[in-house]
Order: C-alpha cells, then structure tokens, then sequence
C-alpha cells in the first residue's frame, strides 16, 4: 500500500507531506526542489512522477505528492491512500498566480478561465476515483488543517490505520507561517485601500463632493 | 461582429447615455441645429424630460437605472456614506449595491451585455458579457471584467476618466483630456461591438458630466473663452451618436435604440454649506478646524453628508447621540421649517424638504438619511465642514437637477417618466 497526497498546485499537499513525515510515515522525494518563501519548509516532491511509473515499487509503504492531474497514470493493480487536498479554488488560483509573478512569469489563463477549468478537472477527477476500487480516499479541508491540525492528524491517523505521532503532526502545522503570509497581504491590502481612498477623495473633491 | 449560430430569434438593445446631460441642454442645442444627428434621431422616436434620484448624483441615480429601484432597495444613498453606528466616512462602491442589476437579470436569461463606463460598477463583477466600469473607477485592473479584454484596452490606452484635479485648474488641459478620452473610449466601444456576442451595448459618456461642472458658463454664454469648445465637444458626441447609430442600423436583428442621462444641470448662483448653516442654527457641534464630518462633537442635532442628505443625531444610533427618540419628529419638522425659510438675496434656497419615508421604502431604509433637500436651480447644495460661511463660489459653474435628465427611446410607444421605469422598459424589449 502507497500513500497519495494529491491536489491541486498550491492545495496544501506540502503541507500535508510535512504532517506526514513528522507523523512517522516515510516520504518518497527526491529533494530536488529546494525550499523557498513559497514552501520554506520544503516541497516534498518527486520529479520522476511525471515521467514514467517505476517509482511505484519504490512507494510501498511512502508517502509520495502527486498532482491530480497525474492520478489517472497509477496503475490499477496497486493498492492506494490517497489524501485529497482541497482548498478554494479562488484562493488556490490567486496563490499560483502570485508564485508565478513573483518568479516573473505569467498564467497561461485568465482567473476565472482557470478557475472553470480546475473545476471541471477536479469533478472529472472525483468521479474518476470513486467508481475506481484500488483508491481509498480522504478529502482534507485545506483550511481546516490549518485552523484544527489536531482534528485533522487524527483523521489520517484513522485513515491510514498507523500509528503516528499526533503531536509532532500538529506542530508541522505552521500556523504562524501562515498567519504571517495573511498578515503581510493584510498589510498591503490596506496599503492599496488607503491609497485608493486618498484617490476617491481628490476626484470627488474636484466634482466639489466632501 | 461574430455570428453566433445558436441563436434564434435575437433582439437588441443599444443604449448611449450621456452622464448629465439635461434635456433642455440638448432640446436648444438640435433646435439651433448644432446636432444634426440627434436632431434626425430623436424625431423619430420619443424623447421627453425625465425626473431622477433624490439625491440626483451619478452614483444613486445610475445605481437606480440599473436595478430599477429607490436607494432603499439598493443601498446607495451618495458617493459617500457613513459607517452604522458610528461617523466615519466610507465610500460606497459597486460591491455595496444591494439589488439586482439589469445586466444579472437577463444574464439569467441568457442575454449577454458589452457595458462600458457605467458609473457606480467599481470594482467589476462577473456579468454575462464584458463590464468596464465607471466612476469612481481607480484602477483598470479592477475596472475591466472579464480580465482577458484588459491587455487590450491597455493596447488602446483606454483611460476610465479624464483627470479633473488638474483639469479644474486648467481648462485647455481639461477639454484636451476630454476629447481624447471619449476617442479612446469610442475605439473600445467599437472594438467590442465588432469582437463580441452581445444582447444589450451600453456605453456611458461621463465627460458630459465633467465639462459641465467646470464649463456650464460657456454654454450660457456664447462670449465665453470656452463656449466654442463646449459646443465642440458636445458636436463630437453628436457624431460618436452618429457612427455608433450606423452601426446599430445594420443589425440584421430586431433591435431598440434608448438614449439617457442620469441628472440634468443647471448654472450655479452660490454654493450652499449645509453643514456650515445647522452649525451656525445650533444644531451641529465640530472641533475646532474639523476636516470631515468625523470631527463631529458632543451636542450636535444633525449634520449632512454630500449633497443634500441630513441625518438627526439620534441617541443609541450614533455615538454622541443626542436627540431622544421621542423628539425625533420635533427635531425634523424643526429642521425644515428653518431650512425652507433659508432666503440667498431674497430667493429661497431650498425647494422641498423630503422626510425620509416621503422617498424611501425599502429594506434599507434605516441607512436612509433622515432629510432629503431638494433646491432650487442655481443653488448647488454642499456638506463641507471647513466652510467659514453658509454661501460661497468654488470653480464649479454647473450643478446638477433633478427633474431635467432626458430619456429617449426609438419606440414612439415607449416613454419614461422617472429614472426607475427605463430598466423595466429595456428588459421588455429585449427579453
């Protein structure tokens, strides 16, 4: 049996590899991708996924992070846990979108393009899974690992049927990381919005308002 | 224009609106035969004098247009309004608008819209087709919906608005501005009547609004450095009325063309301070030097927010509350008693005083102010603070009316009274 954590990019499937390690599951990566300020702790990735299946034999009894759109390359006489990440799909577009500008790229797609296209991709994919009998699965909230990681770590430990260190998967859960990200893009967002009253205010004043 | 096979029976709409433009501005302007286009146009259809929104500004009175209903039902009262329970100041915007929009609706019913330079749709929502929005609109990026039309009108140099800070202190900047921006606006337009599936194309033109704030002198006065100019550029409207007319003649489709402003104007005699005039009657408290109405002190009655809206102190909604419930009726009736007696060289200033409830009646009300004012021509009502007196001059020359905005429609048999009834008009038309 292999564990799958998959999602979409940007779903939380780091963060999820992270709460499995530290919960005693071995991970399958290569280390290749390095941390960054998107990821600082880690990626957990393994780049041979994308191409071919002999990483599979390898997998047996890991951990390994998958995309969804790489689901339906598993074969069929393999058993396995999959760990569906899920998050807002606005929230997961605006969270590539930011990645990819700060490394000086662009979308291939506008927002809401993509936002259509993921979502038609993750109901195809849903449906491809349940009607597959070789998958067990569990749909974790991305913000809910976020908000009760305790909640969460028990759930896959009743999931996976192992025993892990649940309090060592709690504590893999940087709450303050992510309430620094959020409240960095609160700053800035109230920045813009302070900077967009002054704006209201002169043309407004102009037209002899206020 | 892309043909769309799966379409059957398609009708459409095009609608023009000029932001301010009054009725009898353009009734003088086609009888001296300045706009031939709309002269030829509005003979053949029904064009008549409409009344708005109280208060009768762009942001209440298109929000209106667009849904149909009083500020009650769609919870913008002005450009400006004030947190519940508290007086901080906020700007109301397009995600405040609590009612349906024309363009949700028949977007239900699979009609898809090109609306371009709407006023009160800042920032863009999804609708069914594309959205450029209006003022107050700051940011092209939040402007535009769907996002992938942005990278072209960026291409175009669309610009949302002309640039009225500079534009107050120089008017040959001003009409430059003008007149480039309506081109710019009407390459777009053209743009997306050619690239897009559409049901209903409007396009708003807000510089009518802008030149007539600063410049409705020059259209009083023909000796005026700037009449020239004005009449310029109100020619340059007749004529973008005039291709865009064209265009709409060859649609092969059964269609309905509809022309409207959301306020008319009027010169302006003084400026009126109704913050400065409850001040000066005891009925409003402020700081020493107060900069916003925030400034607010303890035994204040009522104090007003832009242009004409009164709101009573009253104790448990506000903070410094002072009027008890039970004066609350005392206090308005008070109120506008003094303020119809308010006399500028012996004319008075204020026409009607309206209670809230004489306007209102919809599940907003409570954000309702308390009074509305409505004045007579040429006194353009004010709620600064900073004012050391109740009347004085700015560089506005033209203030806005409320019972002097035109509504046209191709169809003899389709007229208007009121700003309210043209959505229902249109989607009956069109659906």
């Amino acid at each position: 049996m292999s564990i799958i954590v998959t999602g979409l990019p940007r779903s939380g499937t780091s963060m999820m590899m992270r709460m499995l390690k530290e919960g005693g599951i071995p991970i399958l990566t290569d280390n290749k991708r390095q941390p960054d300020e998107h990821n600082p702790y880690g990626y957990f990735e393994l780049e041979k996924v994308k191409y071919d299946l002999s990483w599979v034999s390898e997998a047996e009894g890991k951990a390994v992070k998958l995309v969804t759109m790489l689901l339906k390359k598993l074969p069929s006489d393999n058993e396995f846990y999959v760990i569906f990440m899920e998050r807002n799909i606005s929230e997961i577009v605006k969270s590539q979108k930011e990645m990819l500008e700060k490394n000086g790229k662009k979308m291939k797609y506008p927002e809401e393009e993509l936002e259509k296209i993921y979502l038609s991709h993750l109901k195809e994919i849903k449906q491809w899974i349940s009607e597959k009998d070789n998958f067990k699965v569990l749909y974790v909230s991305y913000n809910e690992a976020i908000e009760n990681p305790k909640k969460i770590a028990l759930k896959i430990k009743e999931f996976l049927r192992k025993d892990m260190n649940i309090e060592r998967m709690i504590k893999a859960v940087d709450k303050k990381l992510y309430r620094k990200k959020a409240k960095e893009k609160d700053i800035e967002e109230q920045q813009v919005k302070r900077e967009d009253e002054e704006k209201i205010k002169e043309q407004l004043e102009a037209l002899g308002y206020l | 224009m892309i043909f769309n096979p799966f379409k059957k029976k398609q009708k459409k709409v095009l609608i023009i609106g000029l932001d301010g433009v009054p009725y009898s501005l353009l009734k003088r302007l086609i009888e001296k035969g300045k706009l031939p286009t709309l002269k030829e146009i509005f003979s053949k259809g029904n064009f008549s004098r409409i009344t708005v929104t109280i208060p009768e500004i762009s942001s209440v009175s298109w929000s209106s247009f667009m849904t149909g209903k009083d500020p009650s039902f769609h919870g913008i009262y002005g450009f400006t309004d004030i947190l519940p329970g508290t007086y901080k100041m906020y700007f109301p915007n397009f995600l405040d608008l609590k009612a349906e929009t024309i363009f949700d609706e028949i977007g239900k019913k699979g009609k898809r819209s090109v609306v371009i330079n709407l006023p009160a749709t800042y920032p863009a929502k999804k609708i069914s087709g594309v959205l450029i929005s209006g003022f107050v609109a700051l940011r092209l990026e939040k402007a535009v919906f769907p996002k992938e039309i942005l990278s072209k009108l960026k291409e175009f140099g669309y610009k949302i608005d002309v640039d009225t800070k500079r534009g107050k202190e120089d008017y040959d900047f001003l009409m430059k501005d003008l007149f480039s921006t309506l081109e710019k606006r009407r390459k777009v337009a053209l743009w997306l009547w050619e690239n897009q599936i559409w049901d209903l194309f409007m396009i708003v033109i807000t510089g009518t609004d802008r030149i007539q704030h600063f410049l409705f002198d020059a259209f009083l006065d023909i000796d005026h450095p700037y009449s020239e100019l004005f009449l310029k550029y109100f020619q340059k409207i007749d004529s973008f009325v005039a291709e865009m007319y064209e265009k709409y003649k060859k649609l092969p489709e059964e269609k309905t063309f509809f022309m409207l402003s959301d306020h008319g104007f009027t010169g302006i005699e003084t400026e009126v301070y109704i913050n400065r005039w409850l001040y000066e009657n005891g009925y409003l408290k402020l700081s020493p030097s107060p900069k916003t109405i925030s400034d607010i002190q303890e035994g204040t009655v009522a104090f007003a927010l832009d242009p004409s809206r009164i709101y009573i102190n009253l104790k448990g909604k506000f903070p410094l509350g002072k009027v008890e419930k039970k004066d609350y009726e005392k206090v308005r009736e008070e109120l506008k008693k003094g303020l119809l007696e308010m006399k500028y060289k012996r004319r008075s200033v204020i026409k009607k005083v309206f209670f809230k409830e004489d306007l209102f009646s919809g599940p907003y009300l409570e954000f309702a102010p308390d009074i509305v004012l409505l004045s007579n021509y040429g006194f353009d009502l004010k709620a600064s603070v900073q004012k050391a007196h109740i009347f004085g001059r700015s560089n506005l020359t033209g203030m806005h009316t409320y019972d002097d905005a035109f509504f046209f429609c191709e169809n003899k048999e389709i007229d208007c009274k009121t700003i309210f009834e043209a959505k229902e008009k249109i989607e009956k038309v069109l659906c």
